[in-house]
């Protein structure tokens, strides 16, 4: 049922996009009645951080887009995510386990997928030093692994209070951007939003100098209770595993031929004259990892 | 050949340096089980605590680090374990780095939550979010979010609609005398304000009685938990007398236990008595019935559009104690005691000029000496639990009032002196029980009222008012036609009696009342209809000939409409006849030193008419809220009160004729938070008053209107600058008099300046400008200046200066109907005064 409500979000998704409503079909098996999200678990989260993002997604205009994100810190496993992802599957867990129907879900879960923004997972294993990235870039799905990045971080002498709390602060270069983060003095965990760690204390707020991305933190829960599992979805049909590099091509095209893609997808079919009213322009690209 | 010994002398050194750098290394583990610790961090400071390096243990909690010069102290630290310092001089390889655990956990680290959320009929508004500078107690952020509004003596509305429950910690501590915990507790101790709108509190009645009570819930930050916090200040200062303030308030929030303990002291003209203090009770009566005002007045009780702060010379003495005890999931047990002792003088001259077929003019410069004290004890036991609710409070107040007034009264000099030593005990019990099916309900109240009046100049005169007061109630839900009907029957009985001049004047009325009310709901409306009728019987010992029964009813449809989570929209008409409660006596008193009082000797009964209309919209994404209230009231008395004002006396004359008054009232209000800095509220209301007087051998229907207008900014977007604006504009008339138009404006404003960490400084200012007669202006400014110094996180010191232009009088005039006044208040002078304050 859960591909049910993907395959239906996918078509609604596509409305909203470039074609009209007539244009569009769906073929696939729509049978299965089980919600329950298939997982590969890793660990259980002692914290909960919740982070706000404010990113652009074109660094040529001045707008930006917020996205609500979450780090889970396990014993042996960390895990970044968008917090409406983590929502999405205890809904779905939640109707699987009281046999609701998953019609009822439905409204909910198409309004989660309108307030999800931030596409990636990240999962990194602290015992061994590795980092599993997941992306998702329209229909599919990339995963490469590596080495946790070592970020090397400049602290400098400045001191300031954000809430009350002591802050330091720290600067770094990572893949392409430069970084000032301030960190809590008081908090020793040394974890961050997105890929950043290392600092002496949780850090509260970090940002790129030329202001495209922003991560501050928001909340913080001790042992939380619900929606602690650190986990990963079980490989889908639309699901590729690659490195680094091909993942990184990969996105960078779908997003400068997003029309061609759905035109060649295998499962939604789309008419001839849908198809010559979608918009061919490309879709802006500006990924938090320019290197 | 000397380029070569420079660099030679280059290597030397930095070899040397080499060998003195020194690399610490080892593993961090629990001290409890031994097992490795990863992820800890250990940084190098130096001697002034500042970070040098660091680094983070492995995931086998192992770390190696070099030191670097300077180096003082290596501390390691872990999430749930205490900090550990080791001096460099204790450092070495292979260390053992044993850590022990601690119940130290995340500090609220909420850096900036969304304003607002809203999960289902829950609002949480987190206070950081609209935290300025400045901002002290929970009362002063409560006045910035939006659909809220602080009443001067401390109650909330929300909506526009008085809030029916404040809980901290989801604990009822202090009932209706919450403002004790609003302007007390200090705002860095709350995190969330939550407000649930249509609350039904009572589990019994979950699910099964919809309400349209709006309770709040206090969330406090963890830190504050579990210990007392609280703070302490005081000070002293004056340039003429000597001045003091002194407060204590403590408050502990546990999940067993609840205690606030709140102390007060001064003589800075800030009233503790009376009911802008703890005594009352803000979310509403038990009774609809007040507590009996005395008979006697002391003359000089004006309401002046200005702040006691600035005219009262006082001295006040309080303290308040408040325990809740869990006794188990659903029960409590809350004990409150508070005592007031108030001192206090009031001086005021004033000029009046009384409108008739014979106009009478009274000049009166008052010196009002005035002693309450009051002792107000309560218990309250409260069981909530899904099967039956049960609430028992037992409650009581018991005074002594002295008053004296020396006064000059159209150039004769006079006496008015008085005491009164009122006093009352009381029982409410509240208990539904739920069945499934149905519900039951009783509620019972019970209070005796006792006061001693004495005027003992210029004339001596003893009075004695005794009022015991019944109200008992059953009732039922069922379920009819899908709808709930909500079945009650209630009595209340009132028995008066007033002894005096050694005659016992004893009054009673005992009113039955059967009601039923249904409730209908369709689709997104719900439609309310209430039908009670009711039989009243009276009963005058002293006049056998009043007494008798009267039976009315009185209908009300309601409807409530709440198309979308934005907007909720209501309205209301309901009829009812009401009984009078001016006391009932067979013979005239006097009040006062000039005022004879004949009192009525017959029950006086007024029919009510209301239509009521409101309006909310509420958006908490754009943080605006937006609210429209109009009523409308038709009320028939079938008597009036006549004044005749003479050089011997003025006399209150109830005259047995039917009478009119109406009264329509709209206001509209909005509050916008634009952005973190700037908050706007502003409103509008219109007030048009039909009223019937009888004065000195006139009588006619006078037409009153009032337009007023207010507009209230808070601008604190920069760091370094905060400024409050609030302007209240005034237009009053009376229909068929072109000359009765008056203006008037009322502004407070004040400049919060931060220049450096830690230091604020205030200046604020209070402005009134009144139109005194037609064109002539009166205008009363008085600046106050502040500054305090945060030199700790615990420790402030403030300097104040009030009236800094050193304002002796007070000017203003009041016009009503055909009566003129013209005042002048004796205003405290320019005041110094430093304080100390201790948070903990």
């Amino acid at each position: 049922m859960k591909k049910t409500i993907v395959l239906l979000a996918l078509g609604l998704f596509f409305c909203g996009l470039a074609a009209s409503a007539q244009g569009i079909s769906l073929s696939g098996d729509l049978g299965n009645t089980s919600t329950a999200v298939k997982k590969i678990m890793f660990d259980t989260a002692q914290v909960k951080l919740f982070y706000s993002l404010k990113f652009k997604k074109d660094s040529t205009r001045n707008d930006t887009t917020e996205a609500q994100t979450v780090l889970l810190i396990g014993k042996t496993h960390t895990l970044f995510l968008d917090y409406y992802n983590l929502v999405l599957d205890s809904i779905y867990d939640d109707a699987d386990k009281t046999k609701k129907n998953p019609l009822l879900i439905m409204p909910k879960c198409f309004e989660l997928f309108a307030v999800r923004k931030f596409e990636m997972y990240i999962l990194s294993d602290l015992h061994n030093d590795t980092t599993i990235v997941r992306e998702d870039a329209f229909v599919n799905t990339y995963e490469y692994k590596e080495r946790t990045p070592v970020i090397d971080w400049n602290i400098l002498p400045e001191d300031s209070v954000i809430n009350g709390l002591p802050c330091g602060k720290a600067t770094c270069h990572f893949r392409g951007r430069d970084y000032v983060a301030w960190y809590l003095k008081d908090v020793p965990l040394p974890y961050g939003p997105y890929r950043f760690n290392g600092l002496p204390g949780l850090i509260a707020v970090i940002k790129d100098t030329k202001g495209n991305f922003c991560f501050t933190l928001n909340g913080a829960q001790e042992k939380p209770r619900y929606t602690n599992l650190i986990y990963l979805h079980d490989e889908s049909i639309f699901f590729t595993r690659t490195t680094r590099e091909k993942a990184r091509q990969a996105i960078k095209t779908t997003y400068e031929h997003k029309a061609d893609i759905m035109l060649q997808d295998p499962i939604i079919k789309i008419s001839p004259d849908a198809a010559k009213k979608m918009d061919r322009s490309p879709d802006p690209y500006n990924p938090i990892e320019l290197e | 050949m000397k380029k070569r010994l420079l660099i030679f002398v280059l290597l030397a050194t930095l070899c040397a340096i080499q060998t003195i750098a020194q690399t610490v290394s080892g593993i961090v583990s629990d001290a409890a089980s031994g097992k490795v610790l990863p992820r800890a961090t250990c940084k190098v400071v130096n001697r002034g605590d500042s970070l040098l390096r660091y680094c983070i243990a492995g995931a086998n909690g192992r770390f190696s680090i070099t030191l670097p010069p300077r180096a003082a102290e290596l501390v390691f630290s872990c999430m749930g374990y205490e900090q550990q310092r080791i001096t460099i001089e204790h450092a070495g390889e292979n260390m053992e780095i044993k850590m022990l655990q601690t119940s130290h956990s995340l500090p609220d680290v909420i850096v900036k939550a969304p304003p607002i959320t809203k999960r289902k009929d829950t609002v949480d508004y987190h206070v950081s979010s609209f935290v300025d500078k400045g901002d002290r107690h929970l009362e002063d952020v409560l006045k910035k979010m939006p659909g809220f509004e602080v009443t001067p003596d401390g109650g909330i509305k929300y909506q526009g609609r008085p809030i029916s429950r404040f809980n901290i910690e989801g604990q009822n501590l202090l009932g209706g005398r919450y403002n004790q915990a609003t302007r007390n507790m200090p705002v860095a101790a709350v995190s969330t304000v939550q407000v649930m709108e249509n609350n039904q509190h009572i589990r019994a009645l979950k699910n099964k009685v919809s309400s349209e009570e709006t309770a709040l819930n206090i969330k406090l930050k963890k830190d504050y938990k579990l210990k007392p916090f609280g703070e302490i200040y005081g000070g002293g200062g004056g340039l003429s007398t000597f001045l003091w303030i002194g407060a204590i308030s403590m408050l502990n929030i546990s999940p067993k236990n609840q205690t606030l303990i709140t102390a007060e002291t001064n003589n800075l003209g800030k009233s503790l008595s009376g009911e802008g203090f703890n005594n009352i009770d803000l979310t509403g009566m038990r009774t609809s019935h007040f507590l009996p005002i005395g008979m006697l007045d002391d003359i000089t009780l004006r309401l002046l559009p200005l702040k006691s702060k600035r005219y009262l010379d006082n001295k006040s003495y309080s303290i308040a104690l408040n325990h809740l005890f869990v006794l188990s999931r659903y029960s409590n047990l809350v004990a409150n005691v508070s005592f007031v002792d108030q001192r206090e003088i009031n001086r005021d001259s004033i000029y009046n000029r009384y409108g008739g077929q014979n106009t009478f003019e009274l000049s009166e410069t008052d010196r009002l000496y005035k002693r309450i004290y009051t002792l107000s004890p309560s218990v309250k036991y409260e069981l909530n639990s899904p099967k039956l609710y049960l609430e028992d409070e037992l409650k009581g107040s018991f005074g002594k009032m002295e008053i004296e007034n020396r006064l000059i009264s159209n150039a004769t000099a006079l006496d008015n002196s008085m005491w009164r030593r009122p006093g009352h005990i009381q029982n409410h019990l509240n208990m539904i029980l739920n069945t499934g099916l149905q519900t039951f309900s009783i509620r019972s109240f019970a209070r005796y009222f006792f006061d001693k009046e004495a005027l003992m100049s210029p004339t001596l005169q003893l009075l004695r008012h005794g009022q015991l007061l019944f109200e008992n109630k059953v009732s039922t839900g069922i379920s009819l036609f899908r709808h709930n009907i909500g079945l009650e029957y209630s009595n209340e009985y009132i028995r008066n009696n007033i002894v005096f001049a050694n005659r016992s004047d004893a009054s009673s009325i005992f009113t039955h009342t059967l009601q039923s009310n249904y409730t209908i709901g369709i689709g997104k409306s719900s439609f309310m209809l209430g039908l009670p009728i009711n039989l009243s019987i009276v009963d005058l010992q002293w006049n056998r000939a009043a007494n008798g029964k009267r039976f009315h009813i009185a209908p009300s449809v309601g409807w409530t409409y709440l198309p979308n989570s934005f907007l909720t929209i209501r309205a209301n008409i309901s009829y009812r006849e009401r009984a009078g409660e001016e006391p009932l006596m067979s013979q005239p008193y006097r009040t006062n030193y000039r005022n004879t009082k004949d009192a009525l000797n017959r029950m006086g009964w007024d029919k009510i008419w209301s239509v009521n209309f409101s309006m909310s919209y509420r958006s908490v994404l754009h943080l605006l809220t937006w609210h429209l209230n109009g009523n409308a009231f038709l009320t028939k008395s079938d008597h009036y009160t006549e004044f005749s004002y003479t050089p011997s006396g003025t006399r209150l004359r109830p005259v047995w004729q039917p009478n009119d008054q109406r009264m329509f009232y709209i206001t509209t209000s909005l509050h916008k938070v634009i952005g973190k800095g700037l908050n706007l509220k502003t409103s509008i209301n219109f007030n048009r008053m039909e009223m019937f007087i009888a004065q000195n051998g006139e009588q006619n229907i006078y037409k009153s209107n009032v337009i007023s207008s207010m507009v209230d900014i808070v601008y604190a977007n920069l760091s370094w600058l905060k400024i409050t604006w609030s302007t209240t504009g005034n237009l009053s008339w009376y229909d068929a008099q072109p000359k009765s138009l008056f203006k008037s404006i009322y502004t407070e404003a004040s400049l919060s300046l931060y220049p450096i960490a830690h230091l604020g400084i205030d200046i604020s200012a209070d402005h009134s400008l009144q139109e005194i007669s037609k064109n002539e202006y009166r205008s009363n400014l008085f600046l106050d200046f502040s500054a305090e110094y945060q030199f700790s996180k615990r420790f402030s010191i403030a300097l104040t200066v009030t009236n800094l232009l050193g304002r002796k009088e007070y000017i203003d005039m009041n016009r009503t109907a055909i009566n003129y006044s013209y005042f002048s208040k004796h205003i405290r002078g320019r005041e110094v005064i430093s304080t100390l304050r201790f948070s903990f």
